[in-house]
């Protein structure tokens, strides 16, 4: 894999955004809230990263903040080679031609003013005013084609398509410039079942034909197992584990990770049924407030005093790729 | 005879563009204690058929077939007696908590307004029954949060909420319409195992409207496939999950990504959810089933019984599919 370009890399990220407490004066100091607290990771072309994890747990900052959309307080976002923050906007907007997007509402993603020939010509429009008339046509019917839209369909607006046609005109947007990475924001979450599917293989057909990385935001893990190369999970704002698909399924590590699998329902009575119940108590804590030490030993089956104290680093013990933030697994190797 | 019988229910709208045939021909029946399941699509016509049984349709709604609870017919039956029917003998969760609960009033006003309403006890008493209830659906610090307003709970904790109210009757039928579908997973499986017991505790029968056949497996003892408004498969939980008897259930099956297996490509059911305003007069999945054959477009066989309570409808013989 080392031969493999590397596409992007995120080192130390931090998002905060500054909250006003409630029943605040109008002179009190707005509080930070970390909603991406020191998370890294790398991204090679053609590789597909899955992020997830519950809702609140930074994964969409995650993914504006490295499309610089939301302004990042500190951390380094590299894209080939370059880093992209701190560039201006101009600068930014060059770079998003490889760089591009596609959001989890399909109907509100897309504006319901414009044709869907004219949303998925955009891009294109904006970055190369040049291309007009015939040529244009072409090129934006050849990629409604390739994303399984009629071109004759592209005089119509996005009311009267359905969800997941929706969302192959914001795929079809986002491919028009020949992106090298799409940064997916939970794309199929609001989609019915079967049409998640074709989506899902729509996505992997495009990547293997073109050469696209991915990161695909979800919050099922099963989704995220279907499609990705490698897989990050956060935990309010803190990356948890992140690990190749196959030794992460595998072998989980983080208390956090095993806990989401074991809530993913099953469909299959009988292993469904033979699960044990959840361990997992309580709901996410608020990030205005996170829990001192590791930000999981609120509602972790294994925590101690120790993790209390002390924050968990980031470490990759095996030196085969499998990072993980925890005390305990630190503890356990130990033992061994 | 079971608790709940629907026989033949179907639902129309009346709108500008036309008759909108949301629910055709449904028949079920539910066994007191027991749950079912009815998963579909959206425009499966899950909600409606259920909407109905509640008479909460709006007004362009024409409702037809019948539909026994306990011995009494639900259809028709005048707004005053249904109203005494709901939340004290059939009580109902809805897909979003925040929108199902009033903003306005403290969780404690909405508990005590259904237990006085129904049960006609004092406020204070309703209020002491209202926070066991709390309790039992496993609420921290109840005492103290039965007080707030539904925007203080988080998401997890406000469908715990609904979960209480719509208990609180002790209701014999516990329709949930997507309970879960706007929850993490780890809080859904929270909220499904909270189900579980409370319905043994209780003795209720639940109705689990979902599109997750995961959710299904976990929870159902029967199960009912629906599309395009029409009943297309119903069988005992296991029973549908070993050997699928129909085309759009075994496509269903295919396209969930699993996460205890590995599979190279998700098997898809091409095309979309049928638009209900000009369905084919035969099978309404013809479109999208991969072996349908020229008959399907413009006919449909009456339902096949066989197995135990396995029930398909289908054209096809079921060694084709």
């Amino acid at each position: 894999m080392s031969e493999q370009q590397r596409l992007l890399a995120v080192e130390n990220l931090q998002v905060t955004f500054d909250i006003m407490p409630r029943n605040a004066w109008p002179w009190t100091r707005p509080q930070p809230l970390k909603a991406v607290n020191n998370v890294s990771f790398t991204l090679n072309e053609g590789e597909t990263l899955g992020i997830v994890g519950e809702s609140g747990c930074g994964k969409s900052t995650l993914a504006r903040a490295i499309m610089g959309m939301v302004p990042s307080q500190a951390g380094k976002v590299v894209w080939l080679g370059e880093n992209l923050r701190g560039l201006s906007l101009k600068q930014l907007r060059k770079r998003r031609q490889r760089l591009q997007m596609v959001f989890q509402d399909p109907l509100a993603s897309l504006s319901p003013r414009m044709t869907v020939g004219d949303i998925i010509a955009e891009p294109l429009r904006t970055h190369y005013p040049d291309i007009k008339g015939a040529e244009l046509r072409e090129k934006v019917d050849a990629i409604m084609d390739r994303v399984g839209l009629h071109p004759h369909q592209k005089n119509r607006y996005p009311h009267e398509f359905s969800g997941g046609q929706c969302q192959r005109v914001g795929i079809a947007r986002a491919l028009i410039l020949e992106p090298k990475l799409i940064i997916c924001d939970e794309p199929v979450s609001a989609l019915d079942v079967s049409v998640q599917a074709q989506v899902i293989n729509l996505l992997k057909n495009l990547q293997r034909d073109m050469g696209l990385s991915l990161i695909f935001i979800a919050h099922d893990l099963s989704v995220v197992k279907h499609i990705s190369d490698r897989v990050m999970v956060l935990y309010l704002g803190n990356v948890a584990e992140n690990a190749t698909r196959a030794e992460l399924f595998a072998n989980p590590r983080h208390p956090y990770t095993q806990a989401l699998m074991a809530a993913v329902p099953i469909p299959d009575p009988e292993r469904e049924r033979a699960k044990p119940p959840v361990e997992l108590e309580g709901d996410l804590p608020s990030p205005m407030n996170p829990p001192s030490g590791c930000v999981f030993r609120t509602r972790c089956p294994l925590a101690t005093e120790y993790c209390g104290k002390e924050i968990p680093v980031l470490e990759d013990k095996t030196g085969a790729g499998h990072w993980v933030a925890c005390h305990y697994v630190e503890r356990e190797e130990k033992l061994n | 005879m079971a608790m709940l019988e629907v026989s033949n229910l179907e639902v129309a709208f009346d709108t500008p563009d036309g008759a909108l045939q949301a629910v055709r021909g449904l028949s079920y029946q539910l066994e007191a204690g027991r749950t079912l399941g009815i998963v579909g699509e959206s425009g499966a016509g899950k909600s409606q058929g259920v909407f109905a049984l509640m008479g909460l349709l709006p007004d362009n709604a024409r409702v037809s077939g019948e539909v026994m609870f306990e011995g009494e017919s639900l259809l028709n039956l005048p707004e005053k007696r249904m109203n005494q029917i709901r939340a004290a003998r059939i009580g109902m969760i809805f897909q979003d908590p925040m929108t199902s609960l009033n903003p306005f009033m403290k969780v404690s006003d909405q508990l005590i307004e259904v237990l006085v309403q129904h049960k006609g006890i004092s406020r204070k008493q309703a209020l002491q029954e209202s926070l066991q209830m709390l309790d039992a659906v496993r609420i921290p610090e109840a005492r103290n949060r039965i007080h707030c307003y539904p925007h203080e709970f988080s998401g997890g904790m406000r469908q715990r909420v609904m979960i209480a109210m719509s208990l609180l009757c002790r209701p014999r039928l516990l329709i949930a319409d997507e309970p879960t579908t706007a929850l993490d997973v780890t809080v859904q499986a929270q909220v499904m195992d909270l189900l579980r017991e409370l319905q043994q505790e209780f003795n209720t029968a639940i109705i689990l409207i979902t599109h997750d056949l995961g959710v299904v497996a976990g929870s159902c003892d029967q199960t009912l496939v629906m599309y395009g408004g029409q009943m297309m498969e119903f069988a005992s939980t296991r029973d549908l999950f070993r050997e699928p008897a129909h085309p759009y259930t075994k496509g269903l099956m295919g396209a969930i990504p699993r996460i205890d297996e590995q599979m190279e490509e998700l098997v898809t059911i091409p095309g979309n959810p049928p638009n209900l305003m000009n369905l084919p007069p035969g099978c309404p999945f013809c479109d999208r089933c991969p072996v349908a054959e020229p008959r399907c477009y413009h006919e449909l066989d009456p339902p096949e019984r066989f197995g135990a309570e396995h029930i398909r409808v289908c054209n096809l013989p079921r060694e084709a599919i």
